[in-house]
Order: structure tokens, then C-alpha cells, then sequence
């Protein structure tokens, strides 16, 4: 279960009661992560919200298990691991592929899947259906004025769906403070200590010789952000107020 | 193997993302055509074997207009269920989900698709312009999963692929003219670059219509048609192809010089597909100067995509611009992309002068790859066919970013330097409205800011209808604005109608008073009379403008005068009783 280490919160479905804390305590254990527990009985009445588990672990999986709720309820790229299950290892395959899982693979008594990387509203079924259909006339006669269907018959009401306003903001990455690549300003060191310490830093002057380059380059105190990158020879004028000393 | 990449796209996002593809399943043996639906017979689609679709969704829930004729094709009853059984096909859509409708386009394709026998090898991927990343908060890992699932059902060793840096596929090959050849270049056709033939218009009268001292410029443009018998129906908009202004063509200039390029505006190109698989553009169709090129077809004012940081560094001797070009086409930098471009709405223009080592190497063939196309804009038409003209109302775009230079509209600018006496082309098509035929159906319209143009083409229409004897149903106007003497667009066409007694106008002159009143307000405040018209007399209600808060204020607000029935209003939006066209 090594695989698992990081993986923050978990969804462990089981079946048996015999020793069920000691298996969720091995789990917590491997990923050093949230546990939640839910009975297989239980899920259907169960209410988490979407995209909420980096990992679902189910103790003894089934083909009637309802695999879509399980992709919902994952978080993009998600993992799903069925420990042990009734059935034949392909026509559990099937089944969880054809939910939308993707990367669905065989381990030595378990099998892995994950979810794909972006939200969807909806999933897609493969069709079966072999019937040999003599369509090519209809499709080569082309006449404007038939009977078109209803499209608005064709989406149903999870087909409707919008995505969780929360997958939309990507965490942690915006507005950060940014050194240049050859910094000699002292950021690149400040941010390293920031890292280590928790204490509030100064404001620091920009002279780290990137701002000539152009917004691409510069630190992200860099008075000169706004402007273009400076011609040879150039000397810019900053507006006035900029130009006030800090101290 | 062929796979077919079909794009519908409004504004050009889908077309690159589609081209994209295409780069990207050459070295895995991939050949097929990148085709707009309206290029691609939808006949020939019974016969693929697979496909990949790039679908972008306009306004709220619109197919775009290049695949409008196929999607019809499409819907067909006709259509045998199992007719697409040998199709096996990937979606990708773009979209925004601030729209209710969101991403509709490639959610009912898809569902039609897999209606028909299709098999798709990968899930439908919804790109949301509202993603902080926007389309590439998503399209990028969908396509490394379409990839995925594509080698490993179609056996594909990479290894034995056509390898080769799939970065420098060019679509276009140049060749340049020598000086000697005169270009004839005819300006209406560089004017007017799309498939549809177009109107000519004479520009008449261009007028601000919010006073000097006002934050925001308006115009009331009035065009005069000089096609013959051109006709309109009320609810159209008019669809026209902006240009360049004369600074930012001269800034682009300014910079060959400055590198010292062997090209300048003189310069005559001859521009060929290098693949059977791309069309050319219409505007490339025949020889054109880089002069041209820059004041009619290329964006300078465009946010640049991630191809053109990568075309930007194809010969790029400089390590620190080398590397940065190539870190904003990874898909791990995205967020550097977004902060670079996106946020602060840098344009082409303002890139090249950044990345000076890169732009000194610049050739003809790069900037012919790299540049985005000028892309047509669309405008509520103000007028009924009976007035004397096509009038638009236009707001002029310009805001400011933490760039210096203040943002501009490419459209909006180019409009309002427009001087009467010029010509301009466009078409005609058709808007998402749709009025009732009985002319005795009162018309409920909440119109405020420049919301108002499509409902002066109607009321016109109306109007003059009642002129010529017909009996009207009641007219009732909401229009909102700043303040009555600074944004108080059409106001003697207001004074008019309210005069003749012709037009129930309510006001809400947000800024005049000490609390704010909008036209939600106004509506409460005349609840008793609009329930009536609606419940008793099939009242149709249309709200037209800015997508903000104000649709949603607004339904809310009919709800309440209605005791609170939100199901009527649902009932009335599917039976087309209550629409909106609202923009962001």
C-alpha cells in the first residue's frame, strides 16, 4: 500500500465488520491521510460531494456496484482500488471502464483505475448493438427540408450538469512572489528562508537586473511590471510616484 | 492511419486547439484534414472510420456559426440508428460556464453521435472559459488521454512513427515575390475575408451618444445599404471585420526595422498549403504585401495562443528567451502563460517587443505561422428594414490591465474612428430572438445600457406596422442606465414614444438618485400591471444586455410580480415566452 503515501483523503467502502478498524488504521497508516469509512449497503445514501477523494478503496467489489457515483465522487486523476472482488477480472475491467475510469490495470489480487484528469459531466457507453444497417443511401441523399429531431430531447438532466465552481481555481499558484532566474537581489534567498521561517519579510527593492528583459522575466516587485521590455541604450522613466524611495 | 480533426469555432480558439491536435498525431502516423464543419461534407461522415471534434459553444448554448448547416445535417430523423457503427470519434468542447448552457454545442454532438452507433475512445472532454487557465484547464490533459487510449487500442509503436520534431510542422509555405511583380490587391476583398459573400454599407453618421465628461464612449452608427433590396428582420445583428489601427500597424513596422529585417511593408508574398490537409484562408487566396497583411488580416491586437510562443522561438539564439518560449508552451507553466497574457490582456505586438533576441530572427514564414487572424464581431441591429438605415449601437472597449497602455477593443476602436462617407461590408444574420407573429402580443423588453439596440429595431417594426394600420399589442420598455444625462443612449427616440403615447417607457437612472435603481426596481414597482399582460394576455418577455447580475436580477424579479411561480417562468422560457440574449 505504499502507493498510496500523500494521498490526503480517502474513501474506504467495506463489507466485512470483523477487524474493520484495524484495516482502516493500515490505510490511515499508508497515506498519511483522512479516512472516511462507509458501509457498501450505505453508499447509495450516502451525500459526498463531488470530486471530493484522491483514493477510494473498496474491500470486496462487485459488478453491480454503482462505479459511476464512485468517478463522481473522486477528485480528477483519482484513484480507485478494488482489493479484492466477485467476478472475473475482465468483466470487472468492463464495467469500470465503460464507467469512465481510465489506466485500469491488474495487480497480483487488486485492481487499480483512475479517473481522467479533467471534469466531465457525463459518461460515455459503448455500443454493442451489431445490427447490419444498409444506412449509406439514406446518409448520401441529402434533402433540406426533412423532419429534424428534437435536440433538446437529447441531453438528459446529469448531462445538464455545470462544473463544481471549486475545480475551476487552481490553488496555491497565483499571485506568488516570484524571483528571477539569476536573482541577485536576495529573493531567491528570501523566498528559500520564507520557506523554513514564518515571519513577515520586508519589501524589497528592485535591482536584480532582470527588468530590462520584459514582464516575462521580471520578479513580481519589479517596478517596472506594466512596461515593455527596454530598447538598447533606453533609460526609462518611471512615473513619478514610483520613484519615491521606500524608506 | 486517417483521423479527421472537424472543428466549430466562433472566434478561433477551437481552430487553433483543433490544428493543435493535428501537429500532435503526426509523429504517432496519423494524416487526415483539419476542416471547419462547413468545408466537410457531413455526407462522407458514414464512411470515417475516426474522427476527432473540436466544438466551441457561442452565446448560451449556440453552435457556432461554420457548423450551424451540419449540425442540422445532423439532426435528421432520417438518420438510421446504427448508421455511425464503424465511427469511432473523440469530442472536445469549449465552453463557459457562467452560461446556463454550458458547453451545449458538444454535449448534444456527442449524445447524437453515440445516438447514431458511434463509439467514443475517450470521455467527453468540457473546456470552461472560467477555468483560472481557461481552455487549457483542460484540453491539454484530454488530449494526452486521447493519445493514451488511441495507442493502446491502435497498437501504436511511436518508435516506428514518422518522428521528427512535430513543433515544426508549418502550415503555410511562402514564397516570396520578387519587387518587380505589381500586386493588384483589391481592398474590398481584404476587407471582407469570410466564406459568406458580403453587403456593402455606406457609413452615414457617427455619433457618441454619452455625453464628454462620461467614463465610456458609446456610438450610434447609422449605415446605409448599398446592396440592393437589403432586408433584416428585427433581432438580426450585423457581423463586421475590424482592422488594424494605423499606431499599432506602424508599431509592428517599426519593430522590423529596428531588427533590421530583411522585409518590410513592401514585401509580396504568395502563400501555399504546405499539406493538403488545411485549407488556405480566403484572405491568402491571392498575393498579398506584408502592409496588407498587417492592417487587414493578421491581430495584432490578439492574445497570443501558445503556438505563437513556439513558432516566436523557432530560431531564437538567445537562452533566456529560448527557454521562456518554450516553458509557455508546456503544459506545466500554464499558470506563468495565464499571468504573462491572459491576466493583463498582453497583445502579439506587445510579446514581440518583449522578446527582442527572438523577434530579431524573425522570417516572413514565422510571422505567416505565428500571427492569429482577424476575426469577424457581431452587433444587435438598432433598426427595423423601414427606417432609412442599419443603425448599431456600439460601446467602445477600453479598460485598463497593469499593463501601461490602457486595453482597446480591436472592434469597437475601429468603429469609433470610422469617418461618414466610408464603406464597410458585413452580413446579415440571424439573432437568437424570436417574436410572435400576432402583433396584438404584448412585448415585455428590459433593455439597459446598450441592451437597448435590438429592441429599437423591434419597436420600430411594430411601429410602423401600426402606421400602416395593423393594431399592436402593448409595448412596455425597461431601460437602465447611469445617469439621464450621461448614458442615456437613444433618448429622442424615447422622448418620442413616450410623447405619441406609442411606448410604455420605465426609466432607471441608476446614479441619479441617492439609492440605486435598476430595472429589476422598476419592474417591481409595476408588478400588478406586467402580471396582467402576462398571465392574461400572452405578454412575451425579452431582456437584452450585459450578462453580469442584471438577467438574473431581472427573472428574479418577474418571479416575485408573478407571486413567487418560478415554475411559470420556467414554462415560459421553453415555450420561447421569455428570452434573453445577454453578452459577457
Amino acid at each position: 500500500m505504499e502507493q498510496f503515501k500523500g494521498l490526503k483523503k480517502s474513501l474506504y467502502i467495506w463489507t466485512e465488520s470483523d477487524d474493520l478498524d484495524k484495516r482502516v488504521e493500515l490505510l490511515k497508516d499508508a497515506t498519511e491521510g483522512e479516512v472516511a469509512v462507509e458501509n457498501v449497503h450505505r453508499l447509495s445514501f450516502s451525500s459526498y460531494a463531488n470530486s471530493s477523494f484522491d483514493l477510494i478503496v473498496i474491500e470486496c467489489a462487485q459488478l453491480t456496484d454503482n462505479y459511476v457515483k464512485l468517478l463522481h465522487m473522486l477528485k480528477p486523476s483519482g484513484k480507485l482500488h478494488l482489493f479484492s472482488f466477485i467476478g472475473t477480472v475482465a468483466s470487472l475491467m468492463q464495467e469500470i471502464k465503460l464507467s469512465g475510469f481510465i489506466n485500469c490495470s491488474e495487480g497480483p489480487d487488486a485492481l487499480t483505475a483512475e479517473k481522467p484528469g479533467y471534469e466531465t459531466g457525463s459518461s460515455a457507453r459503448l455500443s454493442f448493438a451489431k445490427k447490419n444497417a444498409s444506412a449509406l443511401n439514406v446518409w448520401k441523399i441529402s434533402g433540406d427540408d426533412e423532419e429534424l429531431i428534437d435536440e433538446e430531447e437529447l441531453l438528459d438532466e446529469e448531462d445538464k450538469l455545470k462544473p463544481d465552481p471549486a475545480v475551476l481555481k487552481v490553488c496555491s499558484t497565483t499571485g506568488k512572489r516570484k524571483a528571477c532566474k539569476n536573482c541577485s537581489c536576495g529573493l531567491a534567498d528570501e523566498l528559500e528562508r520564507e520557506k523554513k521561517a514564518t515571519t513577515a519579510t520586508e519589501n524589497i527593492k528592485s535591482s536584480c537586473g532582470s527588468c530590462y528583459l520584459g514582464d516575462a522575466f521580471r520578479c513580481s516587485t519589479c517596478p517596472y511590471l506594466g512596461m515593455p521590455a527596454f530598447k538598447p541604450g533606453e533609460k526609462v522613466q518611471l512615473a513619478n510616484n514610483l520613484l519615491k524611495s521606500d524608506i | 492511419m486517417r483521423l479527421l480533426v472537424l472543428y466549430g469555432s466562433q472566434t478561433g480558439t477551437a481552430q487553433d486547439v483543433a490544428e493543435q491536435i493535428w501537429r500532435e498525431s503526426r509523429p504517432l502516423g496519423f494524416h487526415g484534414p483539419v476542416l471547419s464543419f462547413e468545408d466537410y461534407d457531413m455526407q462522407q461522415l458514414i464512411e470515417e472510420r475516426l474522427v476527432v471534434f473540436v466544438v466551441a459553444t457561442t452565446g448560451d448554448g449556440v453552435e457556432p456559426d461554420n457548423m450551424k448547416q451540419a449540425w442540422r445535417f445532423l439532426l435528421k430523423r432520417s438518420l438510421p440508428a446504427q448508421s455511425l457503427q464503424g465511427l469511432q470519434f473523440a469530442c472536445l468542447g469549449l465552453g463557459d460556464s457562467s452560461y446556463p448552457k454550458f458547453n451545449y454545442a458538444a454535449k448534444k454532438l456527442s449524445k447524437r453521435l453515440l445516438n447514431l452507433g458511434a463509439t467514443s475512445v475517450c470521455p467527453l472532454g468540457l473546456c470552461d472559459d472560467q477555468h483560472d487557465y481557461g481552455h487549457l484547464g483542460v484540453f491539454p490533459s484530454w488530449t494526452r488521454d486521447l493519445w493514451t487510449s488511441l495507442k493502446s487500442s491502435l497498437g501504436i509503436d511511436e518508435s516506428t512513427q514518422n518522428g521528427g520534431a512535430n513543433k515544426t510542422v508549418s502550415k503555410w509555405l511562402i514564397k516570396e515575390l520578387p519587387g518587380s511583380v505589381p500586386l493588384t490587391v483589391r481592398l474590398e476583398r481584404l476587407a471582407w475575408t469570410q466564406k459568406q459573400k458580403c453587403h456593402t454599407f455606406k457609413l452615414v453618421d457617427n455619433v457618441r451618444t454619452t455625453a464628454e465628461s462620461h467614463f465610456q464612449d458609446v456610438r450610434f452608427l447609422r449605415l446605409e445599404s448599398l446592396t440592393e433590396n437589403l432586408s433584416w428582420e428585427p433581432g438580426d445583428v450585423l457581423d463586421v471585420q475590424p482592422q488594424n489601427s494605423d499606431e499599432a500597424v506602424n508599431a509592428f513596422f517599426e519593430l522590423l526595422r529596428e531588427h533590421k529585417l530583411n522585409f518590410d511593408e513592401e514585401t509580396a508574398v504568395e502563400v501555399l498549403a504546405a499539406y493538403p490537409d488545411m485549407p488556405l484562408p480566403k484572405a491568402f487566396a491571392t498575393p498579398i504585401t506584408l502592409a496588407h497583411a498587417a492592417k487587414y488580416v493578421w491581430d495584432l491586437n490578439a492574445k497570443p495562443r501558445q503556438r505563437f510562443f513556439e513558432v516566436l522561438g523557432h530560431n531564437c539564439s538567445d537562452e533566456l528567451e529560448s527557454e521562456k518560449l518554450a516553458e509557455f508552451c508546456s503544459a506545466e507553466a500554464i499558470d506563468d502563460l495565464v499571468a504573462y497574457v491572459n491576466r493583463p490582456r498582453r497583445n502579439v505586438l506587445e510579446v514581440l517587443q518583449d522578446f527582442r533576441h527572438a523577434s530579431s530572427k524573425l522570417t516572413v514564414s514565422q510571422l505567416f505561422e505565428m500571427m492569429p487572424l482577424i476575426q469577424p464581431r457581431s452587433f444587435s441591429i438598432a433598426s427595423d428594414v423601414s427606417a432609412s438605415t442599419l443603425d448599431l449601437l456600439v460601446a467602445v472597449v477600453q479598460y485598463k490591465t497593469i499593463l501601461q497602455t490602457p486595453r482597446q477593443g480591436l472592434c469597437s476602436n475601429w468603429l469609433k474612428n470610422l469617418t461618414p462617407g466610408v464603406e464597410i461590408y458585413g452580413i446579415v444574420k440571424r439573432g437568437t430572438m424570436v417574436w410572435p407573429k400576432d402583433l396584438a402580443v404584448p412585448l415585455i423588453m428590459v433593455g439597459p445600457g446598450t441592451g437597448i439596440a435590438p429592441f429599437r429595431s423591434i419597436i420600430q417594426h411594430r411601429l410602423h406596422a401600426q402606421s400602416k394600420g395593423a393594431c399592436i399589442g402593448p409595448l412596455v420598455v425597461f431601460f437602465g442606465c447611469r445617469s439621464r444625462a450621461a448614458d442615456f443612449h437613444f433618448q429622442e427616440d424615447f422622448e418620442a414614444w413616450t410623447k405619441g403615447k406609442l411606448v410604455e417607457v420605465h426609466y432607471a437612472f441608476s446614479r441619479d438618485e441617492d439609492r440605486k435603481v435598476y430595472v429589476q426596481h422598476q419592474i417591481q414597482k409595476c408588478g400588478e400591471r406586467l402580471a396582467q399582460l402576462i398571465l392574461e394576455q400572452n405578454a412575451h418577455i425579452y431582456v437584452a444586455g450585459n450578462s453580469n447580475n442584471m438577467p438574473k436580477s431581472v427573472r428574479e424579479a418577474f418571479i416575485e410580480i408573478l407571486g413567487g411561480q418560478g415554475d411559470y417562468v420556467d414554462l415560459m422560457i421553453k415555450q420561447r415566452r421569455y428570452q434573453e440574449e445577454t453578452w459577457a
